[in-house]
């Protein structure tokens, strides 16, 4: 049933044509989809929290994936799929910080579960073995803790660190 | 304007980045970074521990700032003295894990069965690794049986227990949906699968062809498993007793076996999965094989007249199952695989 599609629209207004089995590894999409029942070819799914930059970037990631097998529902053996970024999905996510947020933001508004995992895994990769102070360069966080807050929450975790 | 975008993210985002990091990282680390990031590193409640010989003492030290209730996966890589550490969490901490859906452990001796999950700890786990050290024998297992009776277990990894239907009875109801064991034979194959009737996936290490009464299937044929995953990795069976392997599992969706031994006489056997697979098994989605047979050393085989039957519509259009093939040099041997 290959060949049919539909259109997103992005909230500055460029529309997209998309293989419907392709969208619909988006839950949200799958859902309205659904709701509306088959969409006429005319008809335009709006997604005013997308912009056009990005819904380009989820598209090609979708197009990518179109063919994998749904993800596993368990989290039980996280432990196996926690640094397994596929190549292809390491190139995609070479991108600047804003762009990856955004499209962790747009993973999860159009409930694209795989999408989600690997930009989430991405920024837990660029927090691993950093120190506070280097999370805080790298993110571009401010210290708002007064010194006696540092002091006391030093003092908590004192113990913990002993090795 | 500097842009932070990694705090302004709403915090189930946050929670779902601390999915992929260790509770050092969230608890010593993002803690510290700012305000915001404490209090939702604080409000996180899917804590993984590991336990190793190494982060034992920070380990135990951590679960002192970490609600109880937040932990949701133990995994005690301990050898000796993981019982020890557990104990002293369990009794002498008062630890409550009342969230706890998977433990891992490296095994179950006679003396733990006593203190070990005792109600009061109100642990309802989902998942249960157990890494025996040594292979189990019957006294352990019907200790692990009386186990899963008590923590309501429905996930079950055991790489080493290899299952005896004699010596081996599973609790009455039991409630597994996932089994994983070393080995299993032939003939009580069926019996397990009767007795465990939740059971939806099964990985077994080795599937072994024991009796010399071939393949007549063994009692109660209207006995109908909701199998819908079976992972064979060394598999021994012959290809006319894989019929009856399979007849019990119509559900199957996912099938996986690996032939190494030479069980196969010619491709000819596998052209016939075919009809079987039509005949027998509507649901399967995904089938993974992998089979080597060999073939006299001067005979002149043409691949890709091997490989022509599994060019046609069934396997490249209706499955999308696509088949590889190989010469194994110096062995006479043909190897044929689905390409992942």
């Amino acid at each position: 049933m290959a060949g049919n599609k539909i259109k997103l629209q992005s909230n500055d207004g460029d529309t997209f044509d998309v293989d419907v089995e392709i969208a619909k590894q988006s839950a949200t999409i799958k859902t309205m989809l659904e709701d509306l029942g088959m969409s006429e070819e005319d008809d335009v799914i709006p997604l005013p929290n997308v912009n056009s930059a990005i819904l380009k970037k989820v598209i090609q990631w979708a197009t990518h994936h179109k063919d994998d097998p749904p993800p596993p529902e368990d989290d039980e053996n996280r432990e196996k799929n926690l640094s397994d970024i596929s190549s292809w999905d390491q190139d995609f996510l070479k991108v600047d910080q804003g762009t990856l947020f955004e499209l962790i933001l747009a993973a999860n508004y159009l409930d694209i579960k795989g999408l989600l995992d690997v930009t989430c895994k991405t920024v837990a990769n660029m927090i691993k073995g950093r120190t506070p102070e280097e999370i805080r360069r790298q993110f571009n966080i401010k210290n708002d803790f007064t010194p006696q807050e540092e002091e006391q929450i030093k003092k908590e975790n004192e113990w913990c660190e002993e090795k | 304007m500097e842009n932070t975008y990694l705090i302004n993210l709403p915090t189930e985002i946050l929670h779902h980045i601390f999915d992929y990091c260790d509770i050092e990282t969230i608890l010593l680390t993002l803690g510290r970074v700012c305000k915001r990031l404490h209090t939702i590193v604080y409000r996180y409640n899917r804590f993984h521990l590991h336990f190793t010989e190494r982060n034992i003492t920070s380990m135990g030290h951590l679960l002192r700032i970490v609600p109880n209730h937040s932990i949701i996966s133990l995994h005690m890589d301990l050898m000796n003295r993981w019982y020890e550490t557990f104990n002293n969490l369990v009794h002498k901490y008062k630890t409550r894990f009342t969230r706890l859906r998977y433990l891992g452990i490296p095994e179950v001796k006679d003396e733990h069965s006593k203190n070990l999950f005792t109600n009061e700890n109100s642990i309802e786990l989902i998942s249960l690794e157990i890494d025996f050290i040594s292979r189990p024998n019957y006294a352990i297992f019907s200790k692990l049986s009386s186990m899963l009776t008590r923590l309501n277990v429905q996930k079950l990894y055991c790489k080493w227990l290899e299952y005896k239907a004699d010596n081996m009875s599973w609790p009455i109801p039991c409630k597994l949906t996932y089994l994983k064991l070393r080995k299993c034979l032939y003939s009580e194959y069926r019996f397990l699968l009767q007795q465990l009737p939740c059971l939806k996936i099964l990985e077994l290490e080795e599937c072994i062809m024991n009796t010399e009464q071939m393949c007549t299937p063994s009692s109660n044929i209207s006995f109908i498993s909701p199998l819908t995953c079976l992972i064979i990795t060394e598999c021994s069976v012959p290809i006319e007793c894989l019929r009856s392997l399979i007849l019990a599992i119509p559900k199957l969706r996912h099938l996986k076996l690996r032939y190494w031994q030479n069980i196969f006489n010619s491709v000819v056997d596998l052209y016939n999965w075919e009809k079987f697979i039509r005949t027998e098994l509507n649901f399967l989605d995904t089938c993974e094989f992998l089979v080597s047979y060999k073939i006299a050393p001067d005979d002149k085989i043409k691949l890709q007249s091997i490989l022509d039957p599994f060019l046609e519509s069934f396997w490249v259009n209706e499955k999308r199952w696509f088949i590889g093939c190989e010469y194994v040099f110096g062995r006479s041997t043909i190897l044929l695989y689905t390409i992942p």
